[in-house]
């Protein structure tokens, strides 16, 4: 059975303003019981954002209720998406016409899906994501962040079909939720997205913050009857809301009935350790721009437990050091200086001992403590250097 | 009272006490954040008992001292000082507002502003190519440059500079505002950038004063989000008045 839930709400940044929330949402069962959500971000300059994200919901949902393919086959689908933002663009484009204003102040973001209990089929425009809980118990990210080439400004469903991303995703999804950047920034900090020798992999490099991603879509703990549902999609949405008294443990409790179904004995453990410096709450408080997240969780779905090392908390010291060292080189000039000349060392170790590779026999043995010794390096740890 | 008005209204507001064992968030957004200081030879005359550069040098100290009481600034801002004179030189590269320690500047030489504004712009641009590299969220950067003269090299590739990032609006890399202090070319700086501002007397800490909360307003803002700048204070005056 698939758990649905869904809600808009306004950031901190525009309540501060007094604007309104620009993010819309849509949610319809098909009468096949198949859902289709949608969420949108009008954007934030434009002067009329929040007509045009809740035009783009409800008219995508409501073209694709009505156009869904008799026989439900993925190639018509997916063309029938295609259709679907059209006409949801043409529509924008009447209203705008008939209020007598340009189209750009209607722009929006629209991520829209089509999901069975396993599979999606999606249509994707902007910067929001659609973001999947797989059968293996992994979080991915189905969707690209479309932004400009400044990397802040977004790509609006104005855009058109080059920019527009429709497809489906075939692997199992348990789980699947459809966000806006207000809550893909809090799922996403910049701080997991680091790539590099230097940089730990987190939860299978994804990128996505593991608690945060689990919380919202994960169908473990779903309550069966419709009043603890009830409550639960209030407490998504409180969570979601992070108004600055939220009461934590409402977010911890779910989450810990979650681990304990992952991470057998060590569930307790992964939530204190959350618990210490509570990111998955500042994270949703510090990201200040309107939120949505629509939610389709298959409450039959099975799902793998990943290592117990997946849900453990990021190194957030460690990152933050990394991108400190990065940021501030001359507050770790010292520091740099001695890798600088350890480096250099290295160097001319690996240079020696390649000209010492070189010099033996093919079919000669090196005699050990010879070639090897006065470059200080054997074979073995040239290779390794070399890697 | 909310957090913006509480700054408008001219009050830095009151520090969260939280104690942050660690990092306040893992995915905070940086500013940048550069002083522009003349330190030619007439910053070091007499304004009352003390020089202009010693008014200078105490203001800057107390900048630090002023944003750290904003939990916002104090974890979003980075900070880097650059002076012009005979040249242009970087006092202080970038560093977090928390690390940044105040310089003691001299005063000596010409006016080199020309030299001074395009280092400054090729230092902010730079710093936000790095943030977008490492996938950072970062606001538009902001450079103040205070000056008591007008230039005496070439500004023509500045001013041409300022003009562009200026036309981009809101999608700028940065922000340009020319502070006047007495003795300024005021004619001159109302050509060289849309925003100017001027104080009425050698009061650099009200001018820092009012630096330190325009700043505040933008970091606790989302970076998408147009921000103003803090209400002026009684002795300082905005030219032109619509900026």
């Amino acid at each position: 059975m698939i758990f649905d839930y869904g809600f808009s709400i306004a950031g901190q940044s525009h309540l501060q303003m007094d604007k309104p929330c620009q993010d819309a949402y849509c949610i319809r069962q098909l009468e096949n019981g198949w859902f289709v959500g949608a969420a949108a971000d009008g954007v934030g300059s434009r002067a009329n954002a929040e007509e045009g994200s809740a035009l783009a919901v409800k008219t995508s949902v409501d073209f694709v209720c009505d156009c869904m393919p008799y026989d439900y086959s993925i190639i018509s689908m997916k063309s029938m998406l295609r259709t679907a933002l059209n006409h949801t663009m043409k529509t924008i484009i009447r209203h705008a016409e008939a209020r007598e204003l340009p189209v750009e102040n209607f722009d929006t973001t629209l991520s829209l899906v089509i999901y069975d209990g396993k599979r999606i089929i999606y249509a994707h425009s902007g910067d929001g994501a659609i973001i999947g809980l797989t059968a293996f118990g992994e979080l991915i990210e189905i969707t690209k962040r479309q932004k400009a080439e400044d990397g802040i400004s977004l790509i609006p469903l104005r855009a058109g079909y080059k920019a527009w991303e429709i497809d489906t995703y075939e692997e199992e999804l348990a789980g699947v939720i459809i966000v806006t950047d207000g809550v893909l920034d809090a799922m996403s900090p910049y701080l997991l997205k680091m790539r590099g020798d230097d940089v730990p992999e987190y939860a299978g490099g994804q990128g996505l913050y593991v608690p945060i991603g689990t919380f919202l879509a994960d169908p473990s703990g779903v309550p069966e009857d419709e009043e603890g549902r009830v409550v639960l999609r209030e407490r998504l949405e409180a969570y979601v809301t992070a108004d600055m008294d939220y009461d934590s443990e409402f977010f911890y409790e779910r989450l810990q009935e979650i681990y304990r179904s992952r991470a057998g004995e060590q569930a307790d453990e992964l939530i204190a350790e959350l618990k210490k410096y509570n990111y998955p709450i500042s994270l949703m408080q510090g990201s200040q721009d309107d939120k949505t997240v629509v939610g389709f969780l298959n409450t039959d779905a099975g799902i793998e437990a990943q290592p117990a090392s997946y849900y453990k908390d990021a190194d957030w010291i460690a990152y933050q050091a990394i991108w400190d060292r990065k940021a501030y080189p001359g507050l770790y000039a010292e520091e740099n200086q001695e890798k600088a000349v350890k480096e250099v060392k290295t160097g001319s170790r690996i240079i020696k001992w390649m000209k010492n590779f070189t010099r033996l026999e093919p079919a000669a043995e090196a005699e050990p403590g010879k070639d090897g010794e006065d470059c200080g390096v054997s074979a073995d740890e040239g290779s390794d250097l070399l890697q | 009272m909310s957090f913006l008005n509480q700054i408008k209204k001219g009050a830095f507001p009151e520090r969260n006490e939280q104690v942050y064992d660690g990092i306040r968030n893992p995915n905070e957004p940086h500013l940048a954040f550069l002083l522009l200081l003349d330190t030619s030879t007439s910053m070091g005359d007499s304004a009352g008992i003390k020089t202009k550069i010693q008014l200078l040098n105490e203001a800057i100290a107390r900048l630090k001292a002023e944003m750290m009481m904003d939990e916002f600034a104090a974890a979003r801002v980075d900070i880097a000082v650059v002076e012009f004179n005979d040249g242009a030189r970087v006092v202080c590269d970038w560093v977090p507002l928390s690390q940044f320690q105040a310089p003691v500047l001299e005063a000596r030489g010409m006016t080199a502003m020309g030299e001074g504004g395009n280092l400054a712009i090729d230092m902010v641009k730079e710093r936000r190519r790095f943030y977008k590299q490492m996938g950072t969220p970062s606001y538009q950067g902001h450079i103040f440059m205070i000056t008591d003269g007008g230039p005496t090299d070439d500004t023509t590739a500045l001013a041409d500079r300022i003009e562009y990032e200026e036309s981009k609006g809101e999608h700028g890399k940065l922000k340009w505002i020319s502070c006047a202090v007495p003795g300024a070319n005021e004619q001159f700086l109302s050509k060289l950038s849309k925003r100017k501002v001027a104080v009425e007397t050698n009061n650099f800490g009200s001018l820092f004063n009012w630096i330190g909360k325009s700043l505040c307003i933008v970091s606790a803002s989302d970076v998408d989000d147009k921000t103003g700048f803090a209400e002026f204070n009684d002795d300082m005056r905005r030219i032109p008045d619509d900026w």
